[in-house]
């Protein structure tokens, strides 16, 4: 007994405690909370040590071996072991933890308060209950891991009560789970202590903190938990459930249904609540009865003997002689007929009667009679047990039959076969989201103060830095080289190419979803008022674009109303939407922009509507914006967001930024600003590379992405009261580059020169001059080549599709090429070679 | 008032098995007696209950296939339970003299119906048996019952008993444990307790201390927690514990711990501190000897059987504790198998000097809740 409590069986934050400490600490516990709560759980560090966890947990590792050792120690069958160590490890890898976010709590941003919509100022968020008391089951350690995991997921400090049966893998997997935490704070708000039941003084001291109490067990653990609970306290009990088939008239002869709901007796010897006990059949005939049940015996027997079995223990396999012994005693009453292989390895119970019962598991099933008319009144008043129906019916019986069955009391129907195994993360147990039971919903309404703020993660004072992969930079040719999952590939768009054949930017339908949620907050804070603006959408379509498509998205995320144009040279036409529909604010490149204004000048000058410009796609010269303000009584030119077709949404100006000055997307990316020679960070105001990582991308994964724009951090707090970081554009480096928002490359021009026009010289590009009213890209080639320049202007349109298509075909930019003198060429001052590209901003 | 089997002529042996007054001698008479009893006790429930002898015939058995004791492990046997759900008799309800309920705390109670002979001769038994240990007196002695205070028309098996039991030393004062607050309810009453033990032990006289052990082990745990020096009671009381630990398995202690407290606040002699099993459905008396060893009477035969086949185990194996014995006309218990979980010992193993072997209870057989989610609910479920 003394030596029961020196032993350190307790895991307290961290710090494995005896007994006597572990009463202190006890004593200390609402100041333990306090301050874990006031500091607040790190939704994205836990998803991530969670998934380093998942991942140490394959079989073979250290952590593996050492829960097995423990599971072992208390006597639990091989296979349980292996199952649930495996199951443990499905749960918490990331895409499910996201998934079950995302469903249970609708965001994987649980914490931040966020608004409702874009015309009012309310915000609503999920937060914790505070401190979560986890009455765990005996021996059923992966519910003791998955209900931490949970509590954790909703943000709370959880105290999780093992009993003195049990053994020490709860702990063990905490520990794991705080070894697996970079950020080291996850610590804070895990307790796992086995108290046993005769020290009823320290778990009342716990349960007088409880802000909830989660409860697993028979009625009796249950009661005694609810009687401890303060009245205050959110009671969430997980009590036991039963589960049964049911097969409606018409399938009573099918022999389809009889494997399916074989294999649900057998798999893990119906040990899950949702393993069916009784198979209810559709009949009020004993013969007909006592034939489906002869003939489900036969499928018991074909299918057991390829499931493994795992023996009972002493006691659990009394009880199944009993049971059985019993109902052949009934079989002497003509009330019941045993089926029963001589060996002994399963059994169904055919029973006369309706009454439900619970069998005593280890592949014995009932089977009883219950017409569609009795459902109710046999099975109602039981309806504090009910969980799984597996269905077997016709699709004209599917809605009365599941309906019948929820206002019994079962809150699952599914196909027999899936009873078992059969869930879907985020699907809702026993009625409801766990999630959503160990969280709670609150609302907040701050009024016109707050501006153009989307959520509290903008204004927070402690902002914790972002952690950074630890991975290399990623090129622009890394980036191409990802090869995500086929699965993850939901959304394609042109992404600017570095060389060679079109390369494509990829997105699964939940990414592209958050990062134009994320753009339409920042378009927000820039100034469109979904309450006052009617939008016209002109930006590019088609051949893959990204403009026009992820600009409605924006639009339709602010629910701003939309007249969705998209470029084209029908000028008239556009101008004519504009004014039959009153739309006051334009979206679009600027180079078309300005030439649509050009085009329709007079109507525009007479409409004189136009309110506001968001702009994107490169740069707004200040000459034109005057022009417009002045000419069509535009007020407010701004850029919608900065960002790629690569990394998706990067930053966004609020009001109050100068031109070129963006606050992150932080939500969304995380950014580090590196020298141009070296992968080490600037000094604050120095300029450097912008390197983004993107913190929601599952295929083509954005991790320290090398975007080619130069940048550099800029200090001053922005007066719009945001605290996120920002930063200012000064330029683009490497051999991409852009004009009228097209993306085109260098090394692309360079190698079609050498292939196809047999030139190896030196090559620069200037771009961004006016020739006429069009800008220009102009390619200096050496004269001493002796090559003739429209040849190569001919090879050119005819090996650059982008060219072609938008200098011949569609004319938006003029491409030259020009003979030049050797020592013409620019050269970098410091190393003497060629400039690759010149950007030239003409007015 | 003479016991008397329903029919002489058919039940002749069962009359004489049961008026032995020497619970523990086995001559070869007395086996061929018993044999010869099981025999009758068989084919009088096989005539008047349908249902066993549909039971017998399923189980190809005929009372010809007993043929010395060697073959009383081929009677077929009932669980317990079955009479906890089914009300089966052998005689006609008039006939019905005592239907006692169990006093079990989960579920349903067992309705065990006895007939004026059944419930007189297992009566009969246990005044062999206190006979037999010198536990009879005419002198008189003060009571302590740990047992529920009577009210009319109450109907526990276990009440009954209890009363009974004090007709082995005229009672000069009988104190209840379990007061009766009206209305059925019952208070256990400690203070109440703890002051007859005090005035008992004034004023002199022996003491018995009969019923649940733990309302005693209640008793004595609140002397010690009010400081109240030990008592020393006189030479000749007896700690007689019947019904088990139903319903407090919690607080549940060793007989060795539980004795050694008893003789330290009590002074009682741990050879006047005796335990015993019974039970509704199998009426058979079975009382510690004074090495605390539950010897098997002559009235009964004790079988534990394997958990999964039900095949006969020998001595020191676990399994179901099943009895056979031929003294109840009333229902077809002859062959009950327990919801107890035991093992058997052989006589040798116990130095009080019967020659008759003994079994231990380890606890029940069975589980109502287990590690899964989904068994618990059928402590609620019952048809």
């Amino acid at each position: 007994m003394t030596e029961r409590i020196m032993v350190k069986q307790h895991l307290w934050q961290g710090e494995w405690l005896t007994d006597r400490v572990l009463e202190d600490r006890i004593g200390e516990l609402p100041l333990t909370v306090e301050r874990a709560l006031a500091r607040g759980l790190d939704s994205p560090a836990l998803v991530t040590a969670l998934d380093r966890l998942a991942a140490r947990l394959s079989p073979g590792g250290a952590l593996h071996r050492r829960l097995r050792a423990a599971a072992l120690e208390a006597a639990i069958p091989s296979a349980d072991i292996e199952a649930g160590i495996a199951s443990i490890a499905g749960f918490v890898s990331r895409p499910n933890l996201e998934e079950k976010l995302k469903r249970e709590l609708s965001t994987v941003e649980p914490f931040n308060p966020t608004r409702i919509d874009f015309r009012r100022s309310v915000f609503e968020s999920w937060a914790p209950l505070g401190l979560l008391v986890h009455v765990m089951p005996a021996n059923v350690f992966t519910v003791g891991a998955l209900g931490l995991v949970e509590g954790l997921l909703a943000g709370n400090v959880n105290f999780v009560k093992t009993s003195s049966a049990d053994t020490l893998l709860p702990q063990l997997f905490a520990e794991a789970l705080i070894e697996c935490d970079r950020s080291n704070t996850l610590r804070e708000f895990i307790i796992v202590a086995r108290l046993s039941s005769k020290r009823d003084d320290l778990l009342r001291a716990v349960f007088a903190e409880a802000d909830g109490v989660s409860v697993w067990g028979a009625e009796e653990s249950v009661a005694a938990a609810k009687a401890m609970a303060p009245p205050a306290a959110r009671f969430i009990e997980w009590g036991h459930k039963i589960s049964f088939a049911y097969i409606a008239r018409e399938k009573i002869v099918d022999e389809a249904v009889l494997e399916p709901l074989a294999r649900d007796i057998c798999r893990i010897e119906q040990q899950a609540c949702s393993s069916p006990q009784v198979v209810y059949v559709e009949t009020s005939d004993r013969a007909e009865l006592l034939a489906f049940g002869k003939r489900l015996g036969a499928a018991v027997a074909r299918v057991s003997p390829t499931i493994a079995a795992a023996p009972p223990s002493l006691q659990e396999q009394a009880e199944l002689t009993a049971a059985t012994e019993l109902v052949k005693l009934d079989t002497c009453l003509d009330n019941a007929v045993v089926v029963e292989p001589d060996d002994k390895s399963w059994r169904i119970f055919v029973e006369y009667q309706s009454g439900l019962r619970a069998s005593p598991l280890y592949r014995s099933a009932w089977v009883k009679p219950l017409p569609r008319e009795c459902i109710l009144p046999v099975l109602r008043p039981l309806r504090k047990y009910l969980q799984t129906v597996g269905l077997a019916c016709d699709l004209s019986s599917l809605a009365e039959l599941s309906g019948v069955f929820i206002n019994a009391g079962a809150t699952r129907t599914t196909q027999l076969g899936r009873m078992v195994g059969g869930s879907y993360m985020g699907e809702p147990h026993d009625g409801v989201y766990a999630l959503q039971r160990f969280a709670r919903r609150i609302t907040h309404d701050p009024g016109p103060d707050c501006g153009t703020i989307t959520n509290f993660a903008e204004i927070m004072r402690d902002r914790a830095g972002a952690l950074i992969p630890e991975v290399p930079v990623l090129t622009k040719e890394g980036f191409q080289k990802l090869a995500p999952e086929e699965a993850s590939k939901h959304l394609f768009f042109t992404s600017g190419g570095s060389s060679g054949e079109p390369k494509v930017s990829i997105f699964t339908w939940d990414d592209y979803k958050f990062q134009m949620g994320v753009a339409a907050e920042g378009l927000f804070a820039a100034g469109l008022d979904p309450a006052t603006d009617r939008c016209v959408n002109l930006f590019a379509a088609g051949h893959l674009y990204g403009g026009f498509l992820s600009f409605f998205s924006i639009l339709e995320a602010l629910k701003a109303p939309q007249l969705p144009s998209a470029m084209h040279t029908n000028y008239a036409e556009i101008a004519d939407n504009i004014i039959r529909n009153r739309a006051n604010v334009i979206l679009g490149m600027p180079t078309f922009i300005v030439q649509f204004f050009e085009a329709e000048q007079e109507a525009m000058r007479k409409y004189r509507g136009i309110r506001k410009i968001f702009f994107g796609g490169e740069h707004f010269i200040e000459a034109q914006r005057t022009h417009l303000m002045e000419t069509f009584g535009v007020e407010i030119i701004r850029a919608a967001s900065y960002g790629s077709n690569d990394a998706g949404p990067l930053g966004f100006q609020c009001d109050r930024c100068p031109p070129g000055v963006y606050h992150l997307n932080s939500r969304l990316q995380v950014l580090e600003i590196l020298h141009i020679d070296e992968d080490k960070p600037v000094a604050p105001g120095e300029s450097g590379r912008l390197i983004f990582t993107s913190l929601h991308r599952s295929g083509q994964a954005l991790d320290r992405y090398e975007i080619e724009d130069i940048g550099r951090w800029v200090g001053e707090p922005c007066p719009c009261g945001r605290t996120i970081p920002r930063f200012e554009l000064q330029g683009r480096f490497g051999d991409t580059f852009r004009l009228c928002s097209l993306y085109m490359n260098y090394n692309q021009f360079a190698r079609l020169l050498a292939d196809h026009a047999g030139y190896s010289g030196n090559v620069q590009i200037e771009y961004g001059r006016k020739v006429g009213d069009m800008r220009s890209v102009v390619i200096m080639l050496d004269r001493t080549s002796g090559l003739d320049p429209e040849k190569i202007h001919r090879v050119i349109v005819d090996h650059y599709k982008e060219v072609r298509t938008w200098t011949v075909e569609n004319p938006v930019f003029v491409m030259q090429v020009k003979m030049i003198d050797p020592a013409e060429f620019v050269t970098v001052p410091r190393t003497g070679k060629i400039k690759h590209l010149i950007e030239i901003k003409d007015p | 008032m003479t016991i008397e089997v329903p029919d002489r002529k058919t039940l002749g042996a069962v009359q004489e098995l049961c008026e032995r007054s020497d619970p523990y001698t086995w001559t070869p008479a007395v086996e061929g007696l018993f044999v010869e009893a099981m025999r009758q006790n068989i084919r009088w429930h096989i005539e008047k209950c349908a249902f066993y002898a549909r039971l017998v015939e399923s189980k190809g058995f005929t009372p010809a296939l007993l043929r010395s004791m060697d073959d009383m492990d081929r009677v077929p046997f009932i669980h317990a339970s079955f009479f906890k759900t089914h009300e089966v008799l052998s005689v006609d309800r008039s006939q019905v003299a005592v239907h006692l309920t169990s006093s079990g705390t989960t579920g349903q109670k067992s309705q065990i119906f006895f007939d004026a002979w059944s419930i007189g001769s297992a009566r009969r038994m246990v005044d062999f048996i206190h006979d037999y240990y010198g536990l009879r007196t005419d002198r008189p002695a003060n009571y302590v019952l740990n047992s529920y205070e009577p009210e009319p028309g109450m109907n526990l098996g276990t009440a009954n008993t209890m009363q009974f039991l004090t007709s082995y030393a005229p009672p000069r004062n009988v104190t209840y444990a379990l007061r009766s607050k009206g209305g059925g309810q019952h208070e256990f009453d400690a203070f109440g307790v703890v002051d007859a033990l005090k005035r008992y032990s004034r004023e002199g006289l022996p003491v018995r201390i009969i019923g649940f052990p733990a309302f005693l082990l209640f008793a004595l745990n609140r002397m010690r927690e009010m400081n109240i020096a030990p008592l020393m009671l006189h030479p000749e009381s007896l700690v007689f514990l019947a019904g088990g630990w139903k319903g407090n398995t919690k607080q549940e202690v060793t007989k060795t711990v539980l004795y050694r407290f008893i003789h330290d606040m009590l002074g009682i002699p741990d050879e006047r501190i005796r335990s015993s099993f019974g039970s509704v459905e199998h009426s058979v008396p079975y009382v510690e000897c004074a090495e605390h060893n539950l010897h098997i009477p002559i009235w009964s035969r004790v079988y534990i059987r394997d958990f999964k086949t039900l095949a006969v185990v020998g001595y020191d194996r676990p399994g179901f504790l099943q009895f056979v014995s031929p003294y109840i006309t009333s229902v077809p218990a002859q062959g009950v198998m327990m919801g107890d979980m035991a093992l058997l010992r052989p006589a040798a193993s116990c130095s009080c000097g019967l020659k008759n072997d003994y079994f231990e209870i380890l606890g029940r057989a069975g589980t109502s809740s287990n590690r899964s989610c989904a068994a618990a609910a059928a402590e609620l479920m019952k048809g």
